[in-house]
């Protein structure tokens, strides 16, 4: 079994918003045995301020590779934003010697260099590459028979696909595979694959409202009982927006939006309060009704 | 220029032909060929020239469906004959970086990162909406994105959860200075 040790790489949204996906990331985590070392220092991957400065985002992600290089460990991200930026940064490192030689000259200036001998992780590449189905299934305590459920996987965790290496870049099926582990039953609906809009709500926050409405009303049609998200801004636009998009359009969804990371500890036998499940803005506990008859 | 000019409500059906969207506007464009081969140097600026105009990454775009303002092919077109004001459009802020229009791109045309390109070029030149000056600003304070409430960094403790790693922030002010942030951002 490869190395289960990583340093895990929290970002800014998670601590900002999303305590309930660190909880309940951390106890799935520890009851499959992962080993999860805080990173001291990190900063924020970089992929915000891309737009603006893509010199200063590259130097931000390589800084945050450095420090994991310094640690020995692979880095594990929970946010699909955080999981790309690092993973292009460190793709283009080391592909690329001349770039690679511009920034050590630039990183000198902290004192550190880029060697290029780690690796970055989402915990859904960790759960499937490193843990293994196999495994993973043996932790399923209480399958979650009669849950259905529409996975949402984001974008960055699987586009560019050059980059990240996935078999189907249109139709990826890690989280779908994820959910079936748990016994849940998984929908298909319209639009599964496509963005959020997360990242327009820093222009305007007008068309995330629009696209969150389409995967909220597709989900929905499709018969899901929940939606399950791999990204902390993914959840935000599903979940902590789904008042504003009812507001908006004068409809009704109440589509409960878990991270992976709950299911799955609802799955480990875990209770809801302990993996933070009181925490979402739209409640699961009537959705969740048809695990306890 | 008003982005939200022609945003579209996909639902309202027939009442859509009565409120019609405002048309983008028609402009004349200064055309200079310098344009094209500054673009060219932007690091990931260079593949806009595979461009053959089929359309593809509109037809893809999740963004093109709710506003007629965005058209990455047009965004591409425009780099390519050497408009320079494509900077100052509003529009290209509206990418949302999902990299759709990559994967199906035939050209293989970096189409994000070609607007990537664009947005940092337009922020050199000082059109960069305020959201991103407040943004780097936090970064350089905070070490994050966000800056995140005391009593939230607080609770982190009772909530059972370990306390969130420091920033050394001098660190990220030295990269600031040698990436030239500050000029990045169409400042100094």
């Amino acid at each position: 079994m490869a190395d289960m040790n990583y340093a895990l790489f929290l970002g800014c949204m998670i601590p900002y918003r999303e305590g309930s996906y660190e909880i309940s990331a951390r106890k799935v985590a520890k009851a499959l045995d992962l080993e999860l070392v805080d990173m001291p220092d990190a900063n924020c991957c970089g992929l915000p301020l891309d737009p603006a400065s893509h010199e200063m985002a590259l130097a931000m992600a390589t800084r945050n590779l450095c420090i994991a290089e310094k640690m020995g460990l692979k880095v594990m991200a929970l946010c699909n934003g955080c999981t790309g930026f690092l993973k292009k940064a460190d793709k283009r490192l080391k592909d690329d010697r001349d770039l690679r030689k511009e920034m050590n000259a630039k990183l000198a200036a902290v004192g550190i260099q880029y060697l290029g001998k780690t690796e970055v992780k989402h915990i859904a590449n960790v759960l499937t590459e490193d843990v293994g189905f196999e495994k993973l299934k043996t932790y399923v305590k209480r399958p979650l028979t009669g849950l259905t459920v529409a996975p949402y996987t984001g974008c960055h965790i699987f586009r560019p696909s050059k980059v990240m290496g996935v078999p189907h870049p249109l139709s990826p099926q890690i989280l779908n595979d994820l959910v079936e582990v748990t016994g849940a039953k998984v929908v298909e609906y319209v639009d599964q694959y496509q963005c959020c809009g997360a990242s327009e709500g820093s222009i305007d926050n007008k068309i995330p409202v629009y696209l969150a409405r389409e995967k909220l009303r597709n989900a929905k049609a499709a018969g899901a009982d929940v939606m399950v998200t791999l990204c902390p801004t993914c959840h935000q636009t599903l979940d902590g927006n789904q008042p504003l998009v009812e507001r908006t359009f004068q409809e009704h969804y109440g589509l409960p939006v878990l991270h992976y990371t709950q299911l799955l500890g609802l799955a480990m036998g875990m209770s809801p309060e302990e993996l933070a499940i009181n925490e979402l803005r739209v409640k699961a506990v009537k959705a969740l009704e048809v695990l306890n008859t | 220029m008003n982005p939200w000019e022609g945003v579209v409500e996909a639902e309202k059906g027939e009442d859509m032909m009565a409120e019609a969207p405002t048309r983008v506007q028609e402009r004349i464009y200064r055309i200079d060929p310098d344009f094209m081969h500054e673009l060219l140097k932007m690091p990931g600026g260079d593949s806009f020239k595979l461009c053959y105009q089929c359309g593809t990454c509109t037809a893809t775009c999740p963004i093109s469906r709710f506003t007629e303002v965005f058209r990455p092919n047009k965004i591409m077109h425009m780099a390519k004959l050497g408009i320079r004001d494509v900077v100052k459009e509003d529009t290209i802020w509206l990418c949302s970086v999902c990299y759709n229009c990559v994967e199906k791109c035939p050209q293989g045309v970096e189409i994000t990162d070609v607007i990537r390109a664009l947005k940092n070029k337009a922020a050199l030149e000082g059109h960069v909406p305020a959201y991103f000056r407040e943004l780097a600003a936090t970064v350089l304070k905070t070490g994050v994105a966000y800056t995140i409430p005391g009593s939230r960094l607080a609770a982190r403790e009772t909530r059972g959860l370990p306390p969130l790693p420091k920033t050394n922030l001098d660190d990220l002010k030295k990269l600031a200075e040698v990436t030239h942030l500050e000029k990045s951002l169409g400042k100094a």
